[in-house]
């Protein structure tokens, strides 16, 4: 199992310069939050994405991005920067989303964004659309619901590896120590959600 | 690399959620949101009480993390618990049936020591020298004075 792809198929981009975001993370722990919001406005779009993409539901995604940046702040004097604070902040974010989900258990309900205006120029979506699905009339839209759907029946682990890895681009050692294991469990994981998926999407797949 | 072929198709579909984006000026607005609840009053005062557990006890938050995802152990130790108190209220009762009694120096005699169960100190022989008295104080161990007759010597004229 490879590396996911860097370069154009990876939309998150790399973590900022140690250094700089360390200055930021020791003036943001000496309560300045003009670094605190720069920190955020750094950081929300990937924290809202891994917590949307786990919950398929825009408020509660909202609402978790926000608790995770104020517990994040409250916790901020007991960061040493033992880790950097992006695989620290995700770990708060990947928590606080999986305790939500224990509790939500059997109560979600997807309230899902809608597509970007490239989703229907991306070739590669287009082909799975109309070339090799066999049902040639589902639509982007359905793709997105069904797609949702499977995701939402693997258990959160699964999903998260398979966020952190297939959607955000996140590579094996990063997803590793985000969930506090070790690389060949997320390997392990990340195969066996394929599987998973792929039985589940198998008609969109042919 | 033969495992991303396999998965090829998976990965292609799965690239769909990328293009799922949240309201237009939803990320600008956030942060100033962020801040603005950090802002209002004592964020101490806002944390739930089991984010405080959590920082503050994270032993503490798994335990009850543990009760939340397998309530059989919740149920396992609220039983646990009900039984420990019932035996340290039965336990109770058995120890303070009889308060102890306070005796003369002399300490109980033998009848007295046959119906006093709980006493705290029973010796095989009493302060007065008896066999199976029963003492209720270590202070009944303290040998009492006898006063004696001194006969002093007669003065000589």
């Amino acid at each position: 199992m490879s590396e996911p792809t860097p370069a154009k198929d990876n939309p998150q981009p790399t973590a900022p310069e140690p250094s700089e975001e360390s200055v930021l993370v020791r003036r943001a722990q000496r309560a300045d939050l003009v670094a605190y919001d720069e920190l955020i406005r750094r950081y929300q779009e990937r924290i809202y994405a891994t917590i949307y993409h786990m919950t398929s539901n825009h408020e509660d995604a909202n609402d978790l991005v926000q608790d995770t940046f104020i517990k994040a702040y409250q916790a901020l004097k007991s960061f040493t920067g033992g880790s950097s604070f992006y695989t620290w902040i995700y770990r708060i974010a990947v928590n606080k989303t999986i305790n939500f989900l224990k509790q939500r258990k059997n109560r979600s309900h997807m309230s899902l964004n809608d597509l970007d205006f490239n989703a229907e120029n991306d070739p590669d979506l287009v082909a799975l659309v109309s070339d090799k699905t066999p049902r040639r009339d589902a639509g982007l839209a359905e793709l997105q619901n069904k797609l949702n759907e499977a995701l939402l029946k693997l258990s959160e682990p699964h999903r998260l590896v398979v966020t952190l890895h297939d959607v955000q681009g996140l590579a094996h050692d990063e997803i590793a120590a985000i969930m506090d294991c070790n690389i060949g469990t997320v390997r392990s994981r990340l195969f066996y959600a394929r599987q998973q998926l792929q039985a589940l999407l198998a008609d969109y797949l042919k | 690399m033969k495992a991303d072929q396999e998965f090829e198709a998976l990965r292609r579909l799965l690239k769909l959620k990328r293009h799922e984006q949240p309201p237009p000026r939803f990320f600008n607005e956030l942060s100033g949101e962020i801040i603005a609840r950090l802002r209002a009053g004592s964020i101490e005062d806002r944390r739930e009480p089991m984010d405080r557990v959590q920082w503050e006890s994270p032993l503490l938050a798994r335990i009850i993390d543990l009760f939340q995802t397998k309530p059989v152990f919740a149920g396992v130790f609220g039983a646990a618990m009900c039984g420990l108190l019932l035996a340290g209220v039965l336990y109770s009762q058995k120890i303070d049936s009889r308060p102890p009694t306070l005796t003369g120096l002399a300490g109980p005699t033998v009848a007295e020591a046959t119906d006093t169960q709980t006493s705290a100190f029973v010796g095989t022989t009493g302060l007065d020298g008896k066999p199976g008295t029963v003492t209720n104080s270590i202070f009944d161990l303290l040998q009492p004075t006898v006063p004696r007759n001194v006969a002093w010597p007669a003065e000589k004229k």
